[in-house]
This record gives structure tokens, sequence and C-alpha cells, in this order.
């Protein structure tokens, strides 16, 4: 459905000398039709930046984006107007994503009446069959987006997006800004309705917990690269690379009686403007050996498409 | 020996859209070493709670009860004597350390205040124990970095920062309002680890207000479960995960990712439109008939397993 090849974007940064922020710096992936991948990583490590090129909001330096065999970065403005509405993103702010002076309503009508979807008589019911689906309430059609909470404002988005039958979404942090309860509701929609519409998605998260409950499949990420790829159960059973092991042993546990060893890194993440020479991680590694400073690891497969970019596993 | 005893707490303020009623008859107690956690959705009044303790809340709140700390009543003391006990006793670690620190004045100079303040010291004898506390909070090459604004400072070394700060005076009770929130997971760790070490081998005790039971259950003893403007469970850590007994908590517990994602209906009422009887009987599945009627008293149900719910009674 979805295939990436050496993706990268430079941002320019500077006002005498130019010097470029390596947000997103060689990414290959693919996302089989009906598939979850999880993008994880922490903040500043390019994850946004993918969605967004994935959906060609913003241009990438290099690279290929295939959606089901086009390359969406060799059409025109009129063809990808086209496939703008097969391929949708939910992002992680819904206040922002709704127009304050539109009526929940309205807002859901607008894509219905800029892709001419259903006639303007069938319209109303469409919305009503749309707002019930999302768990809303036939009054809220008629209220504005401040006057219900964010975690209904994110039901009207998605309503909103549903409208258009999308194949592909991608979710940036859809949940980050909510409470557990409005969280757990939230993703128990995005199940129900990925299953319905059989929908492929990117979901981009730094949360390993709802990643783990979303996903088939999950790509790591850190300053820009990919450093392990792999099926959800694998990388949560038995993560090979050192960054990962961390990231997942980050995680607290919801029981105080366990005990286990937490791989604390040092440190923060370096600059993308001035990445670490060799593997980029091999400043906060606890495990590096020379080699890692000098020599980039190149992504090897182990087995079963769990992917790798690590020395250690030569 | 119980160092804060909260007792029939009270806290309600006017608002243009109506009375806000924040805080509802809260009894809480916290032990000398002891870290109380405080658990909550957004808006259930938990971050008012440990305002109203500091009393930094504004003119127009009506706080009824009693607060004691050491035995003394912190409701009933001057704004002077206040002074003394904020961040000398009892210190604050707020939840977005960039806009509770002075953006103008150096990491050095804000830290130093409370050394000066409330222990008399020179200005080179307090920049002196502010880098220690930095090393101590593991801020890179400290001495350089005290003379750096807020802004220069990563999010996670702001916040490490932010428990130097609360710690500076080696207060008794620390405050500890979401000190992990916003923090990327790895940082996350790093604080965290901290915070253990800083108070499990003190006679230092903390106040953490949290909605993330994965934080509190690596650092709290105890918790107290709160829901719109009161405290609904009080258990021991072990005991509240293991046995888990108000449907609230147990619905709180079941929606958490990891523990079955099971989402409860509805959510929660707002502080100035609080339902009649039990405040969760709307969204229960056990409700009955009194429960809409009349508020349940806190019964003990076990060892220091107290819970505010018609089913135990």
């Amino acid at each position: 459905m979805i295939k990436v090849e050496n993706l990268k974007k430079y941002f320019s940064t500077g006002m005498f000398s130019k010097k470029y922020v390596r947000a997103v710096d060689g990414l290959s992936f693919a996302i089989e039709k009906g598939e979850t991948l999880g993008l994880v990583g922490e903040s500043g490590c390019g994850k946004t930046t993918v969605g967004r090129l994935i959906l060609r909001l913003i241009e990438p330096t290099e690279g290929k984006i295939f959606f089901k065999n086009t390359n969406i970065l060799e059409l025109n403005k009129k063809d990808l107007r086209k496939l703008r509405p097969k391929m949708q993103i939910i992002f992680q702010d819904p206040d922002s994503s709704l127009d304050p002076r539109m009526k929940i309503g309205e807002s859901i009508a607008e894509p219905l009446k800029l892709y001419n979807i259903v006639s303007k008589n069938g319209r109303e019911e469409k919305i009503s069959e749309l707002i019930e689906m999302v768990g809303l309430n036939p009054e809220h059609i008629n209220r504005y987006p401040h006057e219900l909470s964010g975690g209904q404002n994110q039901r009207a988005v998605i309503a909103r997006i549903l409208a258009i039958n999308p194949k592909f979404i991608v979710a940036d942090e859809p949940t980050s800004s909510l409470d557990v309860n409005v969280q757990a509701q939230m993703l128990f929609l995005l199940k129900k309705v990925r299953e319905k519409f059989g929908l492929t998605c990117l979901f981009i998260s730094h949360d390993l917990e709802v990643i783990k409950v979303m996903t088939d499949k999950i790509a790591v990420m850190y300053l820009g690269k990919l450093v392990e790829v792999g099926k959800t159960s694998d990388i949560f059973n038995g993560a090979v690379h050192p960054y990962t092991q961390a990231l997942l042993s980050a995680i607290p546990v919801l029981d105080p009686e366990a005990k286990r060893k937490r791989i604390v890194l040092g440190g923060e993440i370096p600059n993308p403007i001035n990445p670490p020479s060799g593997c980029s991680f091999h400043t906060r590694c606890p495990y590096r050996e020379r080699i890692c400073e000098i020599e980039e690891p190149m992504m090897i497969d182990i087995g079963d498409g769990h992917q790798v970019a690590c020395h250690l596993n030569r | 020996m119980t160092l804060l005893s909260i007792q029939n707490l009270k806290v309600h303020f006017h608002t243009e859209d109506g009375a806000v009623r924040a805080v509802n008859d809260v009894d809480l107690v916290i032990e000398e070493g002891e870290t109380l956690g405080l658990i909550g959705e957004t808006g259930c009044g938990k971050t008012v709670l440990g305002l109203s303790i500091l009393r930094l809340l504004s003119e127009n709140t009506k706080v009824e009860g009693k607060i004691l700390y050491k035995g003394k009543d912190l409701l009933k003391l001057n704004e002077g004597e206040m002074r003394k006990i904020r961040g000398k006793e009892i210190a604050m670690i707020f939840q977005n350390p960039l806009t509770s620190m002075n953006p103008v004045l150096t990491i050095g100079t804000q830290i130093s205040e409370p050394f000066e303040l409330h222990q008399g010291l020179k200005k080179k004898d307090a920049i002196q124990k502010v880098i220690a506390i930095l090393k101590l909070v593991r801020i890179p090459s400290p001495s350089e970095r005290i003379n750096e604004y807020p802004h220069e400072f990563s999010g996670g070394m702001r916040q490490r920062a932010m428990i130097a700060m609360g710690l500076a005076c080696e207060p008794s009770l620390i405050l500890a309002d979401e000190p992990t929130k916003g923090l990327d997971v790895t940082i996350q760790a790093q604080v965290v680890d901290l915070m253990k070490e800083l108070t499990t081998n003190s006679k230092t005790s903390m106040l953490l207000i949290t909605h993330d039971l994965g934080v509190a259950a690596e650092l709290c003893d105890n918790i107290a479960v709160m829901y719109p403007g009161e405290i609904v469970e009080y258990a021991d850590i072990k005991e509240l995960f293991k046995n888990p007994k108000h449907p609230y908590t147990q619905g709180f517990l079941g929606s958490l990712p990891g523990r079955g994602l099971k989402p409860m209906n509805g959510m929660s009422p707002s502080l100035i439109d609080l339902p009649e009887g039990c405040k969760f009987h709307p969204r229960c599945p056990f409700a009955r008939e009194r429960c809409k009627n009349k508020r349940p008293e806190m019964v003990e149900i076990g060892k220091k397993h107290f819970v505010r719910c018609f089913l135990y009674d």
C-alpha cells in the first residue's frame, strides 16, 4: 500500500552560514494493505516530519514515496488533489484541526461538499450517520469546537476524515493530549473504524504502551534514522537494538512489586544539525565499540522481517 | 510520625460560570518519609489540593478545614509566617518548569534565592551550594551552566533544575505536581530514578500529584484516588494495584493500555456541576437508587484500605 524509499528531509537554518537539520535521513519502509505500522521515537527524532512527508504536506529533499505503485512525488497538483481524499491525517491537537468558527456539523460537511461525495439532500443524513459512528450525540452537530471537550473534538475530526472514505491514515500522536480513560475510548474507536473501513495506518507515537496495543509492526526512529523494524510482538519480546531496549525498559511498569533492570540512558538526544559520526546512537549507547564511532551501521535483516541497524549484530 | 494532616478540607472558588467546588471534605495524612500519590484525571481538583497546602490560591478562594503541618494549622498562619514555610519546610515542584521559572534570571540566581532567603547565605556561598545541588541532580558541568538561562536548558534538564530548586533547603515535604509530564520516556526514566533516589533513603516526604499510574507505581508508598473533588479510595500501592475496590479505581486501571484498554462510559463531571449523592453514580455499572441521593462515607475495608462506596457498606 505504502512504500517509502530513501526518504530524506533537510531543513535549512541559519541566517548567514547555511546549516542543515537532518530531520529525516534516509528512511525506507513499507506498509501492507490493512496493516498498522507504529513509528516510535522521542521528541525531535523526526517522526512527525515523516508523517507529513508521506502525505506530501511538505516536500522531501530526496527519496520516493509510493501509494499503490504511484510515486506521489511525481504527481502534479491536479492529480495529487484527486489522491488527497484517499490519504488523511489525524493531528495531535484536535482543537486546532477544527475551524473555531464552524459548527461541528459544518466542519464534517466541508469535505462532503468539496469532493461532492453525497448529494446536497443526502448530506444531513450522512453527517448524522458519521456523528453516531464516532460516538457523538446528534446535539453536537450544532455546537462549536470550544463547547466540546478535547476527546469529543478528536471524535469530530475522525468523523470528518471518515466522510471521504480514506484508504490510508496517518495518526500523529492522536491521544497524547487526552486523559487515560478518554484515551482508551479513542483508541477503541480507532480500532473499530480501522476494522470497519479496512484502513491502512501509520501510527506515530512516543507512548510504547499505546503502540503495543495498536500496531502490527513497529519502526523505531532515532535522530532521523530507523534503528529497528519488526513485528510488534517480536520487538516487545526481543528487541535487539540497544536504543529500543532502553526505550522499552523506560516504560513505567504498572506493578509496584515488579523487579527489573532498567537501562537508563545517560545524556540527551544530540543536535540533529550536527549528528554524531558513525552510529548516531553511539554517544548514549552502553555497549559502544570503536567501530560505532567511525562507521555507520547498515540495516540488516535478522529473520522474519526483523531488521536492525547495529554493529553488535553482525 | 505524622508530618501533614489534612482534615475536612474544602476549597471553593467563584468564576463567571459558577461556583467551582474543587475540593470537598478531603482527609489525608502524610507520615514522615512517606511518598503519597494523589491520582486523578484532568480537572478532578488534585492540583488545587496541592496549591491549597502552600496557600498559593487566589484571594477569592474559600478554604475551610484544617491543614496541620507538624501540628500547626497552616490556614491560620499570617503571610509572614507562611513565607518561612514555603520553600524551606514545604517545597513545590511544578509541572511546567518553563513557565514556573523566571526567564530573565540565570539558573544560578534562581536556585540561589532560597539559600539567601532562608539560610541567610551570601551570594558567593549560595552559588557554591547551587553548584553542589545541580551536581546532585546530574546537570553536566554545573559551574558553567549556572550562568545559563532557563531557555538554554533542555526539557529534562529544566525539570531536574526545578527539582534542585525544590530540594535546595532540604524541605520536610515536597509537593510534586506532575513532575514528569511532557518528558520523553528515557528522560522521564532519568527523572523518576532521581526522585526515587532522593526520597527512598531520606526523611523527606512527598505528595506526588499525577495521572500517570506507572510513575506512581515506581515512587509511591500509598495512593489516594481522587474523583472530582473527593478521595474515593486510599490504600497502599501494592494493595491498590492488586485489589482495587472502588468501581472508579477499577475502571481507571482497566482503561490503561497495559491492563486491558477497556474504557469507562462517559466523562468525569465538571467541578461546577457535580452530581448529587455519589459523584461516580452516573457512570457506575453498580449504581443503585441510594447512590443517587446519598453521599457514601469513607469505610475501612482492610488494613489501611479505605473506600467511599456503598458496595462495601
